[in-house]
C-alpha cells in the first residue's frame, strides 16, 4: 500500500494555565496514539509557541479520515495543511503518535511552519523538517534531558 | 294424584301408554324441528313448513289422546263420535295455530305466557272434547273437582313453557319440551281420572259410532306420519347443524384471513378471536378465550367504543408491551344472537411508515440536516418566540465559495461528499442543540442565541475553510456567513431571512471567509439597486439610452478615423447614469442582449450620417456574443441602415472569448467575412492570452488606459507598448491606444507608430449631434 504523509499546522485554542494546557495536549497525544494504531498511522506532534505542528505517515485513507478528525476539533483553530504527498518510508515507524519535547531547534521549526499561516510548502522543505522532528526525539531519548539540542540538526532544512 | 296414578296403573293398557308416550315424544320432536326448520327457512318455504309444524303439532296432541283412550280399559263397549273426534282434531290445530302465531318471533314475556295458555287451552279442548267423544255403554259422570285441578296444574305449566321455549338462556330453552309433555300427560290422565264411568246396559251405542277397531288404524296412520315427519325434522337438524357447522368454520377461516384483530365479546369476555389478533397479542386462540377485553385495551372500556368511528387506543400484549392500534366496535349477529365484534387494527407498521415519511420530508436527504421545510417551521416558532417574549435569537445564512468551482470540476458525487462534510463540520461547530439545515445547493442556515452569533460564525468560517481531502484530492473551500438578529432585523420568518441575505450578500461581496451582520444600510442598497432594476427595465421601452460617440484620430496627421460608440443612460430623476452602474446590473438582469443591439443598431444608423470613410466601432458583451444568431442579427442590422461593414468595428474583451469558443470563432469569423472588423478591447488586463490574437480574426487590438496614463515616465509601460505595438505589426493588426490624455502621451504614440489614438485629449464621448458636426466641419482634424 502506498505511504504517504500529511503535515500541518494550526493554532493551539485551549484554554486554562500553562500546566491544564499541558496536560491536556499530552491527552491529545494519548488519544491520537490509539486511535492511529489502530488505523496504521505514525507520526509526531509539536505543541509549541500556540502552534500545533503534527505529521502523519500511513495509508492514504486513513490520512484522510485522520485529517477529517482533525478538521471537525475545535481545540485548535486556522488549521493549515502544509504537504500531503507521497512518501518513500515512515519518517516515525516507532511511534504512532509521539508528542516533541520542547528543545532549542523547535524554535528552527516553527521559524519555518510556524509563523506561517497558509501555503504549503514543498517536499524538500518539509521532508527536512520531519528529518528535524525525527532527530529531536532520539537526541531526548538518547541524551539526558539536558542536552537536547543535537548539533548540526540544522543544516537538515533548507533555509526558508 | 292417587286416583290419578291408580287410574293409569289399573284402567289402562300398559304397553298402548308407552306408545302413547313414544308417539307424543315423536311428534313433539317432529313439530319443534320443523318449526326450527320454518324459522331457518325464507319466503313461501317458510309458511309452508310452519304450517306442517303446526299440523304436526296438533296431531301429536290428537294422537296421543287417541291412543291414551286407546289404551283406556274402562270394562265396557266403547267407541267414538266421528264428528266430534274430528271437531276435536280441527279445533287444536286451529288453537296451536292461533298459539304459535301469538308467540312468534316475540319475546315479551307477558305475550308468550298468553300463547301459552291459548295452547294449553285448545289441548285441554281437545282432551275434554275428545272425551266427550268418547262413548261406552254406560253411564258418565265427570268429577269435576278432579276437571278444574287438572286445569288449574297444566295452564300454568303450558304458559311457563312457552316463555321459557323464548328465553335466552339454553338451560331453560331446553326445559320447555319436558314441560309441555308432562303438561299434556297431566291433562290427560288427570282427566282419565276424572271421568267415572258406570256400566248401564240401557245405554247401548249409536249407530254413528266408530268401534275403537276403526279409530286404531287411522290413529296409527297419523302416528306414522308423525315418525316419517319427525324423520324429516331430524334431517333438516342435521342438516342445519352441519351447515351451521360449516358456516362458522368458513366464517373462522374468513376471520383468520383478516389483517385485523377481531374479538368477539360477550359482557366485555372474549369468546372468540381471529388468528391475527392471537399474533398480535402474541398467545394463542385457545389462551385468549374467555380473558376479559379490557385485560387487552386497559384505557378503553367497550361502552367508550364507537360503533361507527375507529378511535386509537391501545392494546397490552402477552409480554406488557402497549401496542398503539385502531379499534371499532360492531354489533354483528352471529347464528340468531347478536354479539359484540372489537376490530382491532395494529398502527405500528403505519405509525413508522408515517414516521419515515415524515423524515424523508422534513430531512434533507443528502446531509441528514434539516431542510428548508423544516427549517421555515423551526424558524416560524423562533420569531413567534421572539415576538411573545422579546428573546433575541440570531440567524445565520451560509453559502460556500467555490463551491460551484468543486461540483464543475470534480464532478457532483465528489461535491455531495463535500456537502456532507461540511455539514458534519456544521454539526460539530455549533453542538448538538443548534437548528442546522440545508436550505438547497450550497446553502445552510443555523439558528443560535445572539451572543453566540459572533463566536458562532468564527468557528464556521475557520472549520468549514479547513482542507477538505477526499479520494486523494485536496479541496479548498470557504464560508461566507451573513447574521441577522430576531426581531430586530425582522420580526417575520421573510423579512429576517432577507435580511440574513442581504448580510451574506454583504459578506460575499467582501471576498468571502467574513461574516457581516446586517446593517440598516444594506437593506437601503439593496431597495436602491431594485429601483435601478426596475427603472432600467423600463428605460429601453422609454428611450432613455442614448449613444455617446468618443472620436478616433490619427495621431500623426490628427485626422479623424471615427468614433467609438459609447452608451449612456439618461435617466429621468437621476440624470446621467454612468455605465459603469447599469452596465453590470443589465448584464446581470438580462437585458443586455436587446440594449447591446439596441446600441449597435442606433449606432449603425447614425454613423450613415457621417462621412464615408470614417468607422464606428460597437462593444459586443460576451452575452451578445455567446448568441449564434448575432452575426445574422449584425448583417440585418446593417441591410436595415444600409451602413457597409467595411466602415463598422465591433469591440470585444478578453473575458467574452473564455466561454465558448467554438461558437464564439465561429461568429467572429462570419463577422470577418461580412468585412466587420474585430477589435481586441482593454488588451492587456485580463489573460491576455496571446493564443487569442492567433486563433481568433482580429485586426486591431486596443491597448488598455491604464497602460497609457504613466507614459512616458513609467519605463515598464513604454516598454509593454512598445512591446505590443511591434507584435501587432508583425500579426498585421493595427493598435488603438486609449485614454490619451496629454500631448506627451500622443507624441509617445506617434513615435512607437500607433495608428490610432482615443482619449480626452482630442475629445470627450459627446453627442451623436455633436459627433456629426464635428466630422462634418470642412478641416476634418483636430491637431
Amino acid at each position: 500500500m502506498p505511504l504517504y504523509r500529511l503535515l500541518y499546522r494550526s493554532e493551539i485554542a485551549l484554554t486554562g494555565s500553562k500546566d491544564q494546557i499541558d496536560h491536556q495536549i499530552d491527552q491529545i497525544v494519548s488519544a491520537s496514539e490509539q486511535s492511529n494504531a489502530r488505523s496504521g498511522l505514525t507520526g509526531a506532534l509539536i505543541a509549541s509557541g500556540g502552534v500545533f505542528i503534527q505529521a502523519l505517515e500511513g495509508p492514504l485513507g486513513a490520512l484522510e479520515a485522520t485529517f477529517e478528525k482533525i478538521c471537525l476539533d475545535l481545540r485548535h483553530k486556522r488549521v493549515n495543511l502544509i504537504e500531503l504527498a507521497a512518501a518513500e518510508e515512515r519518517i516515525f515507524p516507532e511511534w504512532s503518535m509521539i508528542r516533541v519535547a520542547q528543545g532549542a531547534q523547535m524554535i528552527e521549526i516553527c521559524t519555518v511552519v510556524g509563523v506561517r499561516e497558509s501555503g504549503r510548502l514543498d517536499t524538500s522543505t518539509t521532508s527536512a523538517l520531519v528529518s528535524l522532528m525525527r532527530n529531536i526525539l532520539l537526541t531526548k531519548s538518547t541524551s539526558s534531558p539536558g542536552d537536547e539540542v543535537a548539533a548540526g540538526a540544522s543544516a537538515a532544512y533548507p533555509a526558508p | 294424584m292417587e286416583i290419578i296414578y291408580s287410574c293409569l296403573r289399573d284402567a289402562h293398557d300398559q304397553g298402548l301408554l308407552w306408545i302413547a308416550a313414544l308417539v307424543c315424544v315423536t311428534g313433539v320432536y317432529a313439530s319443534i324441528s320443523l318449526a326450527r326448520h320454518a324459522s331457518r327457512a325464507e319466503g313461501n318455504s317458510r309458511k309452508v313448513w310452519a304450517a306442517v309444524a303446526i299440523v304436526s303439532s296438533a296431531c301429536t296432541a290428537w294422537a296421543t289422546h287417541m291412543v291414551g283412550l286407546l289404551a283406556f280399559q274402562p270394562g265396557m263397549q266403547s267407541g267414538f263420535d266421528p264428528l266430534l273426534t274430528f271437531r276435536s282434531l280441527l279445533l287444536t290445530i286451529f288453537g296451536i295455530g292461533a298459539s304459535m302465531g301469538t308467540a312468534i318471533g316475540s319475546r315479551n314475556r307477558l305475550r308468550r305466557a298468553g300463547a301459552g295458555l291459548l295452547l294449553g287451552l285448545s289441548i285441554a279442548l281437545l282432551h275434554y272434547l275428545g272425551q266427550a267423544a268418547y262413548l261406552v255403554t254406560g253411564r258418565v259422570t265427570w268429577n269435576l273437582q278432579l276437571v278444574a285441578l287438572s286445569l288449574a296444574w297444566s295452564l300454568p305449566l303450558f304458559a311457563a313453557a312457552m316463555v321459557m321455549s323464548g328465553d335466552k338462556r339454553h338451560s331453560l330453552r331446553h326445559l320447555a319440551g319436558p314441560m309441555i309433555l308432562s303438561a299434556i300427560a297431566l291433562l290427560h290422565f288427570a282427566g282419565m281420572a276424572a271421568l267415572e264411568l258406570t256400566f248401564d246396559p240401557r245405554i247401548s251405542l249409536p249407530e254413528s259410532a266408530l268401534a275403537p277397531d276403526v279409530v286404531a288404524p287411522i290413529v296409527a296412520a297419523v302416528c306414522a306420519t308423525l315418525v316419517v315427519l319427525a324423520f324429516m325434522g331430524l334431517r333438516f337438524a342435521l342438516a342445519a347443524r352441519a351447515q351451521a357447522t360449516r358456516d362458522r368454520s368458513r366464517l373462522k377461516q374468513l376471520a383468520d384471513l383478516a389483517v385485523e384483530g377481531l374479538a368477539i365479546c360477550r359482557d366485555g369476555t372474549i369468546d372468540a378471536v381471529n388468528g391475527s389478533l392471537a399474533t398480535l397479542v402474541g398467545c394463542s386462540q385457545q389462551d385468549l378465550k374467555g380473558k376479559t377485553l379490557s385485560s387487552l385495551l386497559p384505557d378503553t372500556p367497550l361502552s367508550k367504543l364507537s360503533e361507527h368511528q375507529e378511535q386509537d387506543g391501545e392494546l397490552v400484549t402477552n409480554d406488557g408491551a402497549r401496542v398503539p392500534v385502531r379499534l371499532l366496535r360492531k354489533i354483528v349477529k352471529i347464528g340468531n344472537v347478536d354479539q359484540t365484534v372489537v376490530a382491532i387494527r395494529d398502527q405500528r407498521e403505519r405509525l413508522r411508515t408515517e414516521q419515515r415519511m415524515r423524515t424523508l420530508a422534513f430531512t434533507d436527504a443528502l446531509t441528514g440536516l434539516a431542510n428548508r421545510l423544516q427549517f421555515n417551521q423551526i424558524l416560524s416558532a423562533s420569531c413567534e418566540k421572539a415576538s411573545a417574549t422579546g428573546e433575541r435569537f440570531a440567524l445565520l445564512l451560509l453559502d460556500l465559495d467555490r463551491f460551484k468551482f468543486v461540483n464543475d470540476t470534480f464532478g457532483h458525487a465528489m461535491g455531495d461528499e463535500l456537502l456532507k462534510r461540511v455539514a458534519r463540520r456544521l454539526t460539530a461547530c455549533c453542538g448538538g442543540t443548534t437548528s442546522i439545515a440545508r436550505l438547497g445547493g450550497d446553502e445552510f442556515a443555523i439558528i443560535v442565541d445572539e451572543e453566540l452569533a459572533q463566536d458562532a460564525a468564527e468557528t464556521i468560517i475557520d472549520v468549514l475553510g479547513r482542507p477538505y481531502l477526499i479520494d486523494s484530492s485536496i479541496m479548498d473551500i470557504a464560508a461566507s456567513v451573513g447574521i441577522a438578529i430576531g426581531p430586530k432585523d425582522g420580526s417575520t420568518p421573510s423579512i429576517l431571512s432577507r435580511s440574513a441575505d442581504l448580510a451574506l450578500y454583504t459578506a460575499k461581496h467582501a471576498g468571502g471567509s467574513v461574516y457581516r451582520r446586517f446593517e440598516r444600510e444594506m437593506s437601503e442598497r439593496a431597495q436602491a439597486r431594485r429601483q435601478l432594476e426596475l427603472d432600467l427595465r423600463r428605460a429601453l421601452v422609454r428611450e432613455e439610452f442614448e449613444v455617446h460617440y468618443q472620436p478616433q484620430v490619427d495621431p500623426g496627421d490628427g485626422r479623424f478615423q471615427g468614433a467609438e460608440a459609447l452608451v449612456r443612460w439618461r435617466h429621468p430623476e437621476r440624470g446621467m447614469v454612468p455605465p459603469a452602474d447599469f452596465i453590470p446590473l443589465a448584464e446581470e438582469i438580462g437585458l443586455i442582449s436587446p440594449l447591446g443591439e439596441w446600441v449597435l443598431r442606433t449606432a449603425c444608423e447614425q454613423a450613415t450620417g457621417w462621412p464615408s470613410h470614417l468607422t464606428v466601432a460597437v462593444n459586443l458583451s460576451p452575452v451578445q456574443l455567446r448568441d449564434s444568431a448575432l452575426a445574422a442579427r449584425v448583417m440585418q442590422i446593417l441591410q436595415d441602415t444600409g451602413l457597409p461593414g467595411s466602415r463598422l468595428e465591433l469591440e470585444i474583451t478578453e473575458t467574452a472569448l473564455l466561454q465558448d469558443e467554438e461558437t464564439t470563432y465561429n461568429t467572429l469569423h462570419a463577422l470577418r467575412a461580412m468585412g466587420i472588423r474585430i477589435s481586441m478591447d482593454d488588451f492587456g488586463t485580463g489573460y491576455s492570452s496571446l493564443s487569442y490574437l492567433r486563433r481568433f480574426p482580429f485586426s486591431k487590438i486596443k491597448i488598455d488606459r491604464s497602460f497609457v496614463r504613466q507614459v512616458p515616465e513609467d519605463r515598464e509601460s513604454v516598454a509593454i507598448i512598445q512591446a505590443l505595438t511591434s507584435l501587432a505589426a508583425k500579426l498585421n493588426m493595427t493598435v488603438t491606444v486609449e485614454g490619451v490624455e496629454t500631448a506627451e502621451q500622443r507624441a509617445f504614440t506617434v513615435s512607437e507608430g500607433c495608428s490610432q489614438i482615443q482619449g480626452y485629449l482630442i475629445s470627450r464621448p459627446i453627442e451623436s449631434v455633436s459627433i456629426r458636426a464635428l466630422f462634418n466641419e470642412p478641416l476634418q482634424s483636430v491637431a
